[in-house]
C-alpha cells in the first residue's frame, strides 16, 4: 500500500509494518495506525513515527537504550499485560520535540511508548514518579 | 493560592457543588475522593501535559527536517 507522509512523501507499506495504539496516543487519541521509517540508513537512534490516516501528522522518536543504558521501565506491569509483553518481544522509543539547532531538542522519557514486536501492538504510557522528565535535552547525552 | 490542612475523613469543597474528601495518606500519597457534576472534566495533571508534550512535537519545520535526515548520530 501507499500512502503520502508529511516527511517522506509518498512512500510504499505492507500491513506487518503497521503498529496498532489501541488508545492513541496522548492528545491524539483517535490516530491508531502507524508506521515507523528510517530517516536515513545511517542513524538507529532517531526514527519517525507517521500516522497513517493523517498524512500531515508525524512524530520524532528515539531509541532510548542507545543513549540512557539503564533507562527503566519497570513499573509498568499493567501495561505490560495489555501488550502480552514478555521477555524481550518489545522495543521502546520515545517522542522528541526536535529544535532547529537539534542539541537544543528534548525528549519525553517520562512517556515511553513500547511496542510489542510480535503482535504490533503498541501503546503510550505515563510512567509514575520523579525519575524521568518530560523534557530531557539532548545535549545531556553527550556528557 | 490557597493552602489548607485536612485530616483523613475530611473534606472541603470548590464552589457549590464540587467535593473533594481525604480518603487515606501513606508517606507519600494521598488518595482523594472528588464529586463533581458530571461536566466538570477531572484530569491527572501528567496527562495533560503529555498531551501538551506530544502537540508540541508533532510540530516540526522543513529545515529542522532537512537537518534530521542528513543526521548520522550523537
Amino acid at each position: 500500500m501507499k500512502i503520502n507522509t508529511k516527511y517522506f512523501s509518498e512512500i510504499e507499506y505492507s500491513d506487518d509494518e503497521v503498529v496498532f495504539f489501541e488508545k492513541g496516543l496522548f492528545g491524539f487519541e483517535s490516530e491508531k495506525k502507524f508506521i515507523i521509517i528510517r530517516f536515513n540508513n545511517d542513524n538507529n537512534s532517531l526514527l519517525c513515527l507517521q500516522s497513517i490516516n493523517d498524512e500531515n501528522l508525524a512524530f520524532v522518536l528515539l531509541n532510548p537504550y542507545n543513549h540512557i543504558k539503564d533507562y527503566s521501565l519497570d513499573m509498568l506491569e499493567k501495561e505490560f499485560e495489555e501488550l502480552e509483553i514478555e521477555n524481550d518481544n518489545y522495543s521502546t522509543y520515545n517522542i522528541c520535540v526536535i529544535k532547529d539547532d537539534l542539541m537544543e531538542s528534548t525528549v519525553n522519557l517520562k512517556c515511553p511508548i513500547i511496542v510489542n514486536v510480535e503482535t504490533r501492538k503498541a501503546q503510550q504510557v505515563i510512567m509514575e514518579g520523579n525519575k524521568y522528565p518530560f523534557k530531557y535535552k539532548f545535549s545531556q547525552f553527550l556528557k | 493560592m490557597l493552602i489548607l490542612q485536612r485530616k483523613i475523613g475530611e473534606a472541603l469543597y470548590i464552589g457549590d457543588d464540587i467535593k473533594i474528601t481525604i480518603k487515606e495518606i501513606s508517606s507519600d500519597k494521598v488518595k482523594i475522593s472528588i464529586d463533581a457534576p458530571r461536566d466538570i472534566n477531572i484530569v491527572r495533571e501528567e496527562l495533560l501535559l503529555a498531551q501538551e508534550s506530544n502537540v508540541e512535537a508533532s510540530i516540526l519545520n522543513d529545515e529542522t527536517v532537512k537537518n534530521l535526515k542528513a543526521f548520522k548520530s550523537f
